[in-house]
């Protein structure tokens, strides 16, 4: 049972692609964090820096009520040395994990507009990873599963003016704009790297509904199912 | 696209091709490269690291799977060694897609190994023995897809 009673510390943690980055949060606050977007530099940095954050909070290990985990889809390798890092801290210490979908990061840090959007990542070979939003409120609402599908049926899948949010965009803008027109609309400027705020506050949503999950059943989302020949 | 075939009879002249397609690499690109135990592929490999003044030697990767290789201009070389895969199912570990369709150069040796995985854009390196002559090699360079 999650008790609320103690004051709520959480480390997030955000490995799902290039950005390398902790944070920690007093309930949905964000404290501090440490970010670094310097490709292949998860194995070496991310554990040093969880470190460098605890330090200059002056918060102890012991003092955590929860790991949040930027959950993925994303990058493979990414995913997988975020993942071992917050199983590694969660198991001796018993902490709960709390995952949250990349996607709903991307489509919580652009901020509340009127019309749906629609947050993406590259999946590669013309493909994408997506998932559609709602804002009703200041609540963000998902309107539909999260889907791996053909970058080219976006013309299908999107009818209405929508905005498009997500972490590849800068690669991926020219080629959605095309396909949508005038039904894509982008965010000025790009963001490039998923937001620690975000992280923090949809993870802390999380802890409090109990959505949490134990280190030994905890898992990426890859989505892409595996596509070997046995 | 058709590169060029040609008989070497030397290591020599091996680097000299491994440079001239070292020429057309850039980042994104992926080398497929075929041929026996011995004809020459990590050497290939090793050449064209020194084309790209790479940190560090190119060693085949025969035990480790993949190698990693860095330059001082921040151009990175994976190598890959499939020999000892028995079956694809053991690729769900290693998450190719990010390897192969990246801004690195990479290169794989026994990439029938793994034909599911590899792009459709390529290039192909075909090295055979040439009999009688030891040291000969013919070398055949495509380039399949875009």
């Amino acid at each position: 049972m999650i008790s609320l009673e103690k004051e709520i510390y959480l480390l997030g943690i955000e490995a799902s692609g290039l950005t390398s980055a902790v944070c920690l949060s007093r309930e949905d606050q964000l404290l501090g964090m440490v970010s670094l977007n310097i490709r292949n530099i998860h194995s070496r940095k991310l554990a040093a820096i969880t470190q460098e954050l605890l330090d200059h909070t002056g918060l102890k290990f012991t003092d955590l009520s929860g790991i949040i985990l930027s959950a993925g889809p994303g990058s493979f390798t990414g995913l997988r040395i975020g993942y071992s890092l917050a199983k590694g801290l969660a198991h001796p210490l018993n902490l709960p994990l709390i995952e949250v979908p990349t996607l709903d990061i991307w489509a919580h840090q652009n901020g509340r507009t009127d019309l749906p959007v629609l947050s993406v990542i590259d999946a590669h070979r013309e493909e994408i990873f997506c998932a559609k939003y709602s804002w009703q409120e200041n609540d963000l609402k998902r309107i539909n599963d999260y889907q791996l599908i053909p970058i080219a049926s976006l013309t299908k899948y999107i009818a209405e003016k929508t905005v498009i949010v997500g972490g590849d965009l800068l690669k991926l803008k020219a080629e959605i704009g095309e396909l949508l027109g005038e039904r894509a609309v982008f965010p000025y400027p790009l963001e490039q790297d998923p937001d620690c705020h975000s992280l923090c506050y949809l993870g802390y949503k999380k802890f409090v509904n109990q959505e949490t999950v134990s280190a030994n059943d905890c898992e990426p989302m890859y989505m892409r199912a595996f596509k070997g020949v046995m | 696209m058709f590169l060029l075939e040609k008989i070497v009879h030397s290591p020599q002249q091996s680097e000299k091709i491994a440079r001239q397609l070292a020429e057309k690499l850039s980042p994104g690109d992926v080398v497929a490269l075929h041929g026996e135990l011995g004809t020459g592929k990590t050497f290939l490999v090793k050449a064209i690291c020194r084309f790209f003044k790479m940190s560090q030697e190119a060693t085949s990767p025969s035990f480790t799977i993949i190698n990693e290789y860095f330059n001082q201009r921040g151009l990175y070389i994976y190598h890959f060694d499939f020999y000892r895969l028995e079956n694809e199912a053991e690729l769900q570990n290693l998450g190719l897609d990010e390897f192969f369709y990246a801004d690195y150069i990479c290169m794989i040796e026994w990439p029938d190994k793994i034909q599911n995985f590899l792009p459709e854009s390529r290039w192909e390196v075909y090295l055979n023995f040439i009999d009688d002559e030891p040291q000969a090699r013919e070398i055949r360079i495509e380039k399949k897809g875009d």
